[in-house]
């Protein structure tokens, strides 16, 4: 390696790839080439396999034009993808004017109850979508649900005035759980900006308004916007919600559109060609963002981090607090307690009172239904094992491209990051496409479920472990190599134990998420394989919201502890931070 | 005509007395230098001044109207004043000429007129031809100078100095506190600059005030302050100094090893203290008995380092246990062990008071 280095401006690809060849026999050299093999099956094949399918004839395997005449040819398909692009554009928006003014109230302000404010915020992010959407559901139906009830009850009139059911009410659930992603990256840039960015305006006779507006305000907006457009993009490959409330409304979205060309008779390479749209979409603004932020990546000029003194507002502290606290109201409180009340009615739409209190939907959920309680156990299951190979995969990779430890291996980096252009819903026809057909027949396994569920979060894994290895000192691992260790005891004696807690920390991140997983895990699941994310679509379509309430307080009541566990060995915000 | 009024000024953080009742005041168009260690509350002074912190006791005054007291404080964007931040605080999503144009924009300067201040004070600070950069795209010294050009364009009441040169380098800071110097003496406006620097102190300003656990030890112009200290502190902290231990005795001072009469020591007055002040500088050592009637003590030199510009010798007298340090000029080198003959200058023997806070 040494003598690399000394001819490193003449070395070519050629010479770096003999010298890999001349050190195949080096451990590290093995087990980069396994790790390569392995990304060419989680990542690259299944993306090829996509582009692949949607350009073959599903009978004779020709080459063919026709599913993209057939994906776009009604105006009702291309009439989907318009609306999903209005939905995203709309929750994003929503999401922002939630998110911002949270932000700023807890980062710079003097409102009251902040730490609470932030914890509701984490809590909103632990609700998985469909979870709050089944919440809504609850509480924005026509007719039944409460909200209505309670409006018909107080103002005698025969019908309420809301109505989940819409577009519009699609745009609001979903932004009530996707803000928290816009909320962590503004809160953390304006952490971030020196309180004296703000003394200098005021010194120069700027009032509070005008910091704020002028300064505090516009130094964030990259952060702002480098969580729009992400949350922007989940939400166009988001299926459960949409599923929850869009089609009972009457129309389509893409995720839903997709999932219609999966029932019977499954059309993959229909499927594969829809969802092009998407993956362009999703690489386009990955790109636009990009170009965006180039210039105005503010790297803050670091003054005395000490002193920060929170901005008084006076009266108006009360105004921001009310509205963080209605806030919380539409994202955690109200459909947490109407959920947490169902599980426990014999029938959600009657009154509450002990004549309509039973466990019998708990007993029903644990014990009683077999599919319920397959589909528990595999979802903690594949949760646990994707989070676990995740993790390492995500690690290995990482250390290799930090460390240089192969020729291209920033190309590593490059293909263990590529599913983060992929919406989940896409990544399931991907697998569907490159595993579910023989050789490899893996439909119906649990493994296609978690290889998929790996890929899916792998990018996670990697930044997580990516910035830990960053914010390490390469001279630690050398001084275990000038004192004798050879780069695998420093890996072990130094990297490792360095790093465990935030390998912890990404493990049960995606343990979490793993846990809530739907559109990777739909049309990858067989009726043994089912996760819990699947079931509970299948027994909203036929209205059991009881024993789904009674699952979605079983699947709270995991995640919460996990959380717990995890807050209190590496610090509350271990999931909120930025990477 | 006073400027500036520090009165009784005290600033306790719960327990902890940061700022200890302080008087300072300031002459129209004079440049102060609070100097001390970190934590001795010279910082906590300036934002008290500037109006980001609020006092517990004593008062703020401006031109006789009171900015700061316990009870009320005008906030920082009504005072008029401009501050030069240790981070310089450029605000690095706007250009230079908008961080420079911001103060009057802020101050409802008409177009024109602000654009013509800005060129004007951006061509003081030659750096009219960056003007459209962004500030993450200029070096240290080039951002230290975009700083003091947005805290001058406004053309402030007061202009406050928080270390503005610690993230400089050590070329560019000699540089720099000239420039700051230079920009003084044009504009002449009333300048509070805080360090703890004595270099920085000493070429920038008119009067130095050596701060010490929250409270002014002494305050005068440089070379008042290094000739003169006042007490212990100040002469430990400016410059080297050996501390002696000295008996007044009537009409003389006994010293260790040798008395000296009190006329002939560097100050007037009747003599009350017990120690004495004598910097390094000011003694000289010989190969030789020299002649004079100096005070000259025979011993022999135990250390010795050569610091490039200046020997610094610890020398040992022969018949007391007295040790002095003492810096020569390069030629005059001596070794270790060697015998030679020192030279005191009484009229460098200052008397000093105790540690006001020991």
């Amino acid at each position: 390696m040494a003598v690399l280095g000394i001819e490193g401006d003449r070395s070519t690809a050629a010479t770096k790839v003999a010298a890999a060849l001349r050190n195949a026999f080096n451990p590290t050299t093995l087990v980069a080439l396994l790790l390569a093999a392995v990304l060419v099956f989680l990542v690259a094949n299944p993306l090829f396999q996509l582009v692949k399918d949607s350009f073959t004839n599903a009978r004779d395997h020709s080459f063919t034009f026709a599913n993209y005449v057939t994906a776009f040819g009604r105006p009702r398909y291309v009439q989907a993808l318009i609306n999903s692009v209005e939905l995203g554009a709309a929750a994003a928006l929503f999401s922002s004017i939630i998110a911002v003014p949270l932000a700023w109230g807890v980062s710079r302000t003097d409102m009251p109850a902040r730490g609470f404010v932030h914890v509701m915020v984490l809590a909103s992010f632990l609700i998985p979508p469909f979870v709050g959407a089944i919440g809504w559901i609850l509480l924005g139906g026509p007719n039944a649900g409460w909200i209505n009830k309670a409006w018909m009850m107080v103002t005698g009139a025969p019908s309420g005035p809301f109505n989940i059911f819409t577009f519009w009410g699609l745009a609001l659930v979903t932004a009530l759980y996707s803000f928290p992603l816009i909320y962590v990256f503004t809160k953390s840039a304006l952490d971030l900006i020196s309180t004296e960015m703000e003394e200098a305006a005021a010194i120069l006779g700027a009032g509070p308004a005008q910091t704020t507006f002028r300064v505090t305000l516009p130094l964030a907006l990259p952060a702002i916007l480098g969580s729009v457009f992400p949350v922007f993009l989940e939400v166009l490959g988001l299926y459960g919600t949409p599923a929850l409330i869009a089609i009972p409304a009457g129309f389509n979205v893409v995720t839903t559109q997709l999932a219609a060309f999966f029932e019977n008779p499954v059309r993959v390479e229909v499927a594969a060609a829809f969802s092009m749209p998407m993956v362009g979409i999703t690489i386009a603004l990955l790109w636009v963002q990009r170009r965006l932020l180039a210039r105005k990546s503010y790297v803050t000029v670091g003054g005395k981090g000490g002193h920060r003194e929170p901005m008084a507002l006076g009266a108006f502290r009360w105004v921001l607090f009310a509205y963080a606290m209605a806030i919380a109201g539409l994202s955690v409180f109200m459909p947490l307690f109407i959920i947490l009340q169902t599980s426990f009615s014999k029938a959600w739409a009657l009154p509450m009172s002990a004549t309509n209190f039973t466990f019998h939907n708990f007993q029903q959920v644990l014990f009683d239904q077999m599919t319920v309680r397959q589909a528990l156990f595999n979802t903690f299951q594949y949760a646990i094992i994707a989070a676990t190979i995740c993790t390492f995969l995500g690690f290995a990779v990482a250390y290799i491209s930090q460390r240089k430890l192969l020729p291209y291996s920033h190309l590593l980096a490059s293909i263990t990051l590529a599913p983060f252009a992929v919406p989940g819903i896409v990544l399931a026809i991907c697998f569907y496409a490159a595993y579910a057909p023989p050789p490899f027949a893996l439909y119906g396994l649990g493994a296609l479920v978690v290889i998929a569920f790996v890929t899916r979060f792998l990018p996670i894994a990697f930044t997580n472990s990516n910035s830990a290895i960053q914010g390490m000192h390469p001279e630690l691992e050398e001084a275990v190599r000038i004192a004798g260790g050879n780069q695998a005891r420093a890996l072990w004696l130094v990297v490792l134990p360095i790093l465990k807690k935030s390998l912890f920390g990404s493990w049960i991140l995606i343990f979490i998420i793993g846990t809530r997983e739907l559109s990777t895990a739909m049309f990858l699941s067989g009726p043994q394989t089912r996760v819990v994310s699947v079931l509970t679509l299948e027994l909203s379509e036929q209205g059991s919201y009881e024993m789904l309430s009674a699952i979605s307080v079983l699947l709270l009541v995991v995640t919460s502890v996990v959380t717990l566990i995890g807050a209190a060995v590496l610090g509350r915000d271990f999931m909120l931070r930025r990477n | 005509m006073d400027k500036l009024q520090l009165k009784g000024l005290t600033k306790k953080f719960a327990d902890l007395v940061v700022v200890d009742d302080l008087n300072l005041t300031l002459r129209a168009g004079e440049f102060v230098s609070l100097l001390g260690p970190s934590g001795c509350g010279k910082t906590t002074t300036l934002r008290m001044i500037a109006g980001f912190v609020t006092p517990t006791a004593g008062t703020v005054e401006m031109d006789g109207r009171q900015m700061s007291s316990a009870s009320a404080s005008l906030p920082p964007e009504k005072r008029r004043m401009s501050m030069i931040f240790q981070s310089y605080a450029l605000w690095p999503n706007m250009t230079v000429e908008q961080n420079v144009a911001f103060g009057l924009k802020m101050r409802k300067v008409a177009k024109d007129e602000a654009r013509r201040r800005v060129g004007q004070i951006l061509d003081v600070v030659q750096l009219g031809h960056l003007a459209a950069r962004y500030p993450n795209e200029l070096s240290g010294g080039q951002q230290q100078r975009v700083s003091l050009a947005r805290a001058l364009v406004v053309q402030p009441e007061i202009l406050l100095l928080d270390e503005p040169l610690s993230n400089l380098d050590a070329n560019l800071r000699e540089e720099m506190r000239s420039e700051i110097r230079r920009l003084h003496n044009e504009f002449g406006i009333t300048s509070i600059y805080v360090t703890h620097d004595q270099s920085e102190a000493m070429t920038t300003s008119d009067r130095i005030a050596v701060m010490n656990k929250g409270r002014i030890e002494q305050i005068d112009d440089p070379l008042t302050l290094y000739t003169r200290p006042k007490t212990r502190y100040v002469a430990e902290f400016i410059g080297r100094s050996n501390i002696l231990d000295g008996k007044p005795n009537g009409s003389s001072v006994a010293f260790n090893g040798f008395e000296v009469a009190s006329a002939r020591l560097g100050c007037s007055g009747p003599i009350n203290t017990r120690e004495f002040s004598l910097r390094s500088q000011n003694l000289a050592l010989h190969a030789a008995c020299p002649a004079g009637d100096a005070v000259i003590l025979p011993g022999s030199i135990t250390e010795r380092a050569f610091l490039g510009e200046t020997w610094d010798y610890a020398f040992r007298a022969e018949a007391c246990d007295l040790k002095l340090r003492v810096m020569s000029p390069p030629v005059s080198v001596f070794t270790i062990g060697q015998r030679v003959w020192l030279e005191i200058d009484p009229s460098h023997i200052i008397p000093i008071q105790d540690d006001q806070h020991a």
